[in-house]
């Protein structure tokens, strides 16, 4: 009973689920929109928004650090745009540019702030890996705040994001600004990955938008449904990932929530799998009896 | 300074075969892909260092370059099989496999402290020239780059005698498939050199910076050309002056090696996107006409 009594751990528990809710519920869209590797491209783009952040106020908090990792998310989604709309490359190209170009000047201006000799150096880099322990108690309720807010967006308007990945025509047509709305998705997308980052890490943040979705996917086909399962195996994603990271000492959290939602992955293709067969089966069955 | 010109001919090393393969991987539209295998090798080269216990060692590069040949064969299965849809199951493919490699190394960190998170991320472009190896009294090169110089010979003599199948198969699959050509086996073979770059790359520049490397000279290259021989040899020099440039910039403002040089490509890239753009706008101001 006293493992829930660690405040450590309580936090750890609280983080993980609120950044797994957000993620997972942002992500239904990026994943409907085929846009998966965008986030792994905002994820990366992040670093140097957070490098000039703490360059230019010399502060490490977490809103300042955040503000940052928003502008430098906003601007990356920007030049994706405009490189796509500019130029005859292809649209995974334009994501690795992006992806490649944000990240290395991030990863240069860590190593000059490094270099300078300021202390900082074991804060910033806890945005490259993750480390659920440096988010402290005051983040978590901001965090909270923040996600009922995206929550609370993604309800409101699901049914234009749903719309905008599939039909984007009908939505211009019943006069809604494509603009608008896919700057509200993308920046609720920047702001969950902003969110998410420094408990998972750049490279593994892409995947807690992605994979929940990858196995809700599996078993429903509707907008709302797929909302609310891809939501529980953040969930179950967070809380299986964070208790399997307490287990042994030592162990990072992200790494373990990843391969928490793959095994979900694993298991919802076996239900489908299954499920396909016996309607495979009936169907045959009655054609029998038709023939 | 020797020590210098060792280090920039290892990052040249390391940036001639990416950019020569992504120019095929860019027209190929698997750019991501050869992302997705710079970070999926990470568990292959756990497994094989600690079965090993060293780090310079042919089965470590055999590990790692199959595990970078199942990576795309894992895409291909989540893709096929289980359908999920292409982007997303590069992003699951990846980062899963990057997560056990992660876990592997938390589990055995006790064990040592030669291989970290760290060292994925930076590589160890600038320590690369103490391991030097001497012949007769003169200093031939260092263990760096007497692993690359093979893989740079290979990926030459592979783009110059198959250039023609390599083409077909970069712009137009289904069309030399209708010739009776094998298609997968080059897909198979260029994978293979992709991920045998990866796993040297890791050492030297590490596996972060790859994806850049395989992408921004060639893109830029491919704004300035269509064809092909062209697009590869700009590539290629792109990258060797990146490396170059990047190298002195990173020495002046003291900053780590690899993202500068990564950073300079970037630079590189969209120099040429803005002065495309520029031409562009002055065309169109000219004949008073938009085409596309």
């Amino acid at each position: 009973m006293n493992y829930f009594a660690d405040p450590t751990i309580q936090r750890m528990f609280l983080g993980t689920i609120v950044i797994g809710v957000t993620a997972s519920a942002v992500g239904v869209f990026a994943f409907l929109r085929k846009k998966a590797l965008v986030g792994d491209a905002i994820s990366h783009a992040i670093l140097p928004g957070v490098a000039v952040a703490y360059l230019a106020t010399e502060t490490r908090e977490t809103w300042v650090l955040m503000l940052g990792a928003v502008i430098a998310g906003w601007l990356a989604t920007q030049f994706m745009d405009t490189l796509s709309r500019t130029t005859k490359l292809k649209a995974d190209s334009v994501v690795a540019i992006v992806l490649s170009i944000f990240f290395a000047v991030g990863l240069v201006l860590i190593s000059w702030i490094q270099g300078t000799g300021k202390d900082a150096q074991a804060g910033l880099s806890d945005f490259l890996f993750g480390k659920i322990a440096a988010i402290s108690t005051q983040d978590i309720y901001a965090f909270a705040v923040l996600a009922v807010f995206l929550l609370l967006l993604l309800f409101w308007k699901y049914k234009t994001f749903y719309f905008l990945a599939f039909n984007a025509e009908y939505l211009k047509v019943r006069g809604f600004s494509i603009r608008w709305n896919d700057l509200l998705i993308s920046t609720a997308s920047i702001l969950a990955i902003a969110m998410g980052i420094q408990a998972v890490g750049v490279v593994l943040m892409s995947a807690l938008l992605i994979i929940p979705v990858a196995g809700a996917r599996m078993l429903t086909f509707r907008i709302l449904p797929l909302l609310a399962i891809s939501v529980l195996f953040g969930v179950v994603g967070a809380v299986g990932g964070a208790f399997s990271s307490t287990l042994a000492p030592n162990m990072p959290t992200g790494p373990w929530i990843i391969v928490v939602l793959f095994f979900i992955v694993v298991v919802c293709f076996v239900i489908r799998y299954f499920s396909e067969r016996t309607k495979r089966t009936t169907i045959s069955k009655t054609q029998r009896h038709d023939g | 300074m020797m020590g210098n010109w060792l280090i920039i001919m290892t990052a040249i090393l390391v940036a001639l075969p990416a950019s020569l393969l992504g120019v095929f991987l860019m027209m190929r539209k698997m750019v991501m892909v050869g992302d997705a295998i710079s970070h999926a090798v990470l568990p292959g080269i756990v497994v094989a260092y600690l079965l090993t216990d060293s780090r310079d060692s042919f089965p470590m590069l055999l590990g790692a370059a199959v595990m970078g040949v199942l990576t795309t064969v894992f895409i291909d299965f989540l893709n096929r099989r289980i359908r999920i849809q292409q982007d997303a199951a590069i992003g699951t493919a990846f980062t899963f496999l990057f997560a056990l490699g992660v876990l592997l190394i938390a589990f055995f960190a006790g064990t040592n402290t030669d291989l970290d998170q760290e060292c994925v991320l930076y590589g160890d472009l600038e320590t690369s020239f103490l391991d030097q190896r001497i012949w007769n009294g003169y200093l031939v090169g260092t263990g760096a780059i007497f692993q690359l110089l093979p893989l740079n010979l290979l990926v030459l003599i592979v783009i110059i005698v198959a250039l023609r199948p390599l083409t077909v198969w970069a712009f137009n699959s289904d069309f030399g498939q209708l010739l009776g050509m094998k298609t997968g086996r080059w897909q198979l073979l260029v994978m293979s050199l992709v991920s045998i770059h990866a796993v040297f790359s890791f050492e030297s520049v590490g596996a972060i910076m790859v994806v850049g490397m395989l992408v921004l000279p060639a893109a830029a290259a491919y704004l300035i050309s269509n064809k092909l021989p062209f697009v590869l040899i700009l590539s290629a020099s792109i990258g060797i002056l990146g490396c170059i440039a990047g190298f002195f910039v990173a020495l002046w403002l003291n900053v780590s090696i690899a993202p500068t040089i990564v950073s300079i490509c970037g630079l590189f890239f969209t120099m040429t996107w803005f002065i495309q753009w520029l031409r562009k706008e002055r065309k169109t101001l000219s004949t008073g006409s938009v085409n596309n």
